[in-house]
């Protein structure tokens, strides 16, 4: 990736987290009664929001031919890993897909 | 709804908690009821008959609170919020449309997805789904001629769903609103439509 790339690349991440941190709540509910889900919803949120960034940005990216098979390959291998991983958390805490969307507004 | 309005809606045990101009209308239980058929067709005949004798904002099922104090903590500070949502909503009612592919998408089950590639394959594929759903709810919608902004929509909500949208309408409208839906869904290639209401304004309620 030459630097011309990198720098449209930085300013489409900028331009996603901005439409992304728009629709953020003022504030963040954690139940005092239950902190350790509360908690983890929250993390779980915050790891699963940079990952449909990360996501939308490779997809592009894809679709636009302006990564190589291998590129694909890893980076792919590496989202759906991490898409799996916070499933597998979510689901120990009790959380589903919504809780994670509630929690830090709605983000697809 | 607005504390004028609920006391005279206290019955099947209900009682009115207000909180200055607004109130609202609870069961008094010792725990949040189970999400049995029975109770859910209980809450939904409840909050039909309320909306249906005045303006009000329905509550989804098994909102509990500990006590009516913690109750009217909760109107007041919601209480812009609330009433805003009150004003908007006003004397109308929500029709719900589901739209539904006429062609169900093929997506590859989650388990066969091993590579990389195949991942963001679906996710693109996935997000064509969704920018196609999207165009078709813009049509839909210049369709009704209704303004955007009541209407609400939830974009490929599940399996074989392109789009729930709800409408706010006056309450006498749902027969011309129907006659609409039934236009556009002999017209489109892409999708059926099943139309649900009148029913208290639940897409319209925070």
């Amino acid at each position: 990736m030459n630097t011309t790339d990198l720098r449209i690349e930085l300013d489409e991440v900028r331009a996603e987290l901005a439409r992304v941190s728009a629709a953020l709540p003022e504030r963040i509910d954690i139940d005092p009664d239950d902190v350790e889900r509360g908690l983890a919803g929250l993390v779980l949120g915050l790891v699963e929001l940079l990952r449909q960034v990360l996501e939308r940005q490779a997809v592009r990216r894809m679709e636009g031919g302006t990564l190589s098979d291998e590129e694909i390959e890893r980076v792919g291998l590496a989202l759906m890993r991490l898409e799996r991983k916070v499933r597998e958390l979510a689901d120990h805490f009790g959380l589903t897909e919504e809780d994670l969307k509630i929690r830090l507004g709605a983000a697809s | 709804m607005r504390s004028s309005d609920a006391a005279r809606l206290e019955s099947e045990g209900l009682v009115a908690v207000a909180e200055a101009d607004l109130a609202a209308l609870v069961s008094p239980l010792d725990r949040a009821p189970a999400p049995d058929p029975i109770e859910l067709r209980k809450h939904e005949r409840i909050t039909g008959r309320i909306h249906g004798s005045v303006p009000s904002l329905p509550s989804r099922f098994g909102q509990f609170f500990n006590d009516e104090a913690s109750l009217g903590a909760a109107l007041r500070e919601r209480r812009a919020g609330l009433v805003d949502e009150l004003d908007f909503v006003g004397d109308r009612a929500e029709m719900s449309v589901t739209l539904t592919w006429r062609a169900p998408r093929e997506e590859p089950p989650a388990a066969s997805i091993q590579t990389g590639r195949d991942f963001l394959e679906a996710k693109s594929s996935l997000g064509r789904e969704r920018r196609e759903a999207e165009d078709l709810v813009a049509r839909f919608v210049d369709h009704l001629a209704v303004d955007q902004a009541i209407t609400r929509r939830a974009i490929c909500p599940r399996e074989g769903v392109a789009a729930i949208v709800a409408v706010l309408i006056a309450r006498d409208g749902a027969e011309a609103l129907r006659k609409e839906i039934d236009t556009f869904e002999q017209r489109s290639s892409d999708v059926t439509a099943r139309v649900y209401g009148p029913l208290p304004p639940y897409s319209f309620a925070s």
